[in-house]
């Protein structure tokens, strides 16, 4: 199933995957700092337009994209309907339903957009960046901070990556095998919950446990070979692009 | 029955798959109308992970929570990301998540386990969860206590309580798991 897999490489050979995964890891760090700071619409019209050229610069497949990020897309429903219904303010003239709020909406809208405009930063660093690449950046900027195990981290970082999809893997298993067991002959939601959360946890800290054997054999160990990274000239034209929107859409925040 | 040969590693894996069911907690968030804070299965998560890694592991995993938010990985609560959102209204039960699972990690990890010790564990845990986050709260959107608590804690009583006890029932299922000789492990690898 993998319900959540937004955080998976996709290989194509454009601008985007050439690119110094560094450089990309600090770029998204700006965008989502500016996308969770930017309170006007047109601060979110410029992240987005800016989103989309990478998009289509990536050439990763936008259909599939739209697929993976559906729960993504459910849960800004809900939050723009949730909105517009409780956030007291003006009703919309024209639409004839009972406390919808032209406030609520405009506000539940911008909380999705900035929602949505993350997750879309993440799925392109995610999709355009190799996961030991990733790994490697976050050691490297790790590294100058003292008294940090960065190397430690790194590999946790990709492992909890790696993990996420796996647990929803076995959640999709676990279902399976109890619809295959007439689970949907108990009414009670609660003895549901429980049938599948214990195996579920039980089965997941297995596979965990086994990846640790994996590890162990193949001799994983902290000390390994650096990567080396290779900046070129369009890495640091992204990062001044980078710099430069974000600031701009700060600047029109205050 | 093959035994890990270095703890370490065991517990860095099991820690990092606490990370990512803190992760998947977080999606499992229902946005309560009236207040700022959802609903969420995160701190279910970490309570668990306090009891079941100790202290330092707990600390590392829930410390890996708020790096990968850091990032801007969209991890947190209802798929938000970023420091804006670790220092915003709901910051501080993120970083109350971090001494929580300290104190719980502490008290039922000294001496031998037993299910009274984590039951106040996870007590304190939760009254250092909502100290922290509850007056943040109130700081940051400039609330009165009454709202602030309205909005921070009221709502959250039952679920805390359910949590509790899910989460003591799970730990004993699963503590048998950190102690290799003749607990249920994988029997495929030999």
């Amino acid at each position: 199933m993998a319900e959540l897999n937004i955080f998976h490489y996709t290989p194509q050979k454009s601008i985007v995957h050439t690119m110094d995964g560094r450089i990309k890891l600090l770029c998204m760090i700006l965008f989502t700092i500016a996308a969770g700071l930017a309170g006007r619409w047109l601060g979110l019209a410029v992240l987005t337009a800016v989103l989309c050229v990478a998009l289509t610069s990536s050439k990763l497949p936008a259909k599939s994209l739209l697929s993976e990020m559906r729960y993504f897309l459910f849960l800004s429903g809900i939050v723009i309907v949730v909105n517009s219904f409780t956030v007291p303010g003006a009703p919309i003239t024209g639409i004839p339903i009972h406390g919808l709020t032209w406030q609520g909406f405009t506000s539940g809208l911008l909380y999705a957009w900035r929602l949505l405009l993350i997750v879309l930063t993440c799925t392109i660093l995610t999709g355009t960046t190799p996961l030991s690449q990733l790994k490697n950046a976050v050691e490297w900027y790790l590294r100058p901070i003292p008294l940090v195990p960065e190397a430690r981290i790194a590999t946790m970082f990709s492992l909890t990556l790696v993990l996420i999809p796996l647990i929803f893997d076995q959640a999709a298993e676990m279902l399976e095998a109890q619809k295959a067991r007439c689970i949907e002959k108990r009414k009670n939601p609660l003895v549901r919950i429980k049938f599948l959360v214990f195996p579920l946890l039980l089965h997941t800290f297995m596979r965990a446990d086994e990846m640790v054997l994996a590890m162990e054999s193949r001799c994983y160990s902290e000390i390994r070979t650096k990567q080396v990274f290779r900046t070129t000239f369009t890495d640091w034209l992204l990062l001044i692009f980078t710099l430069s929107v974000c600031s701009v859409v700060l600047f029109t925040h205050f | 029955m093959s035994q890990s040969q270095s703890p370490n590693l065991r517990m860095m894996v099991f820690a990092c798959l606490s990370t990512a069911l803190i992760v998947i907690g977080g999606y499992i968030s229902f946005p309560l109308p009236f207040s700022p804070v959802p609903i969420v299965l995160s701190d279910f998560f970490m309570m668990f992970a306090g009891l079941f890694l100790g202290a330092s592991w707990g600390m590392a995993s829930v410390g890996l929570f708020l790096f990968l938010g850091a990032l801007g990985l969209p991890v947190f609560a209802g798929g938000r990301a970023g420091l804006p959102v670790l220092f915003g209204p709901t910051g501080g039960f993120l970083f109350g998540d971090f001494l929580a699972v300290l104190a719980i990690g502490l008290i039922s990890g000294t001496g031998k386990p037993s299910s009274i010790k984590d039951l106040a564990a996870l007590v304190v845990g939760n009254i250092i969860l909502f100290g922290l986050g509850v007056p943040w709260l109130k700081q940051i959107l400039k609330l009165s206590w009454g709202k602030a608590l309205a909005f921070g804690l009221t709502p959250f009583m039952p679920g805390m309580i359910i949590k509790i006890v899910v989460a003591l029932a799970l730990v004993k299922m699963l503590r048998p798991l950190l102690n290799p000789p003749g607990a249920p492990t994988s029997t495929r690898v030999q």
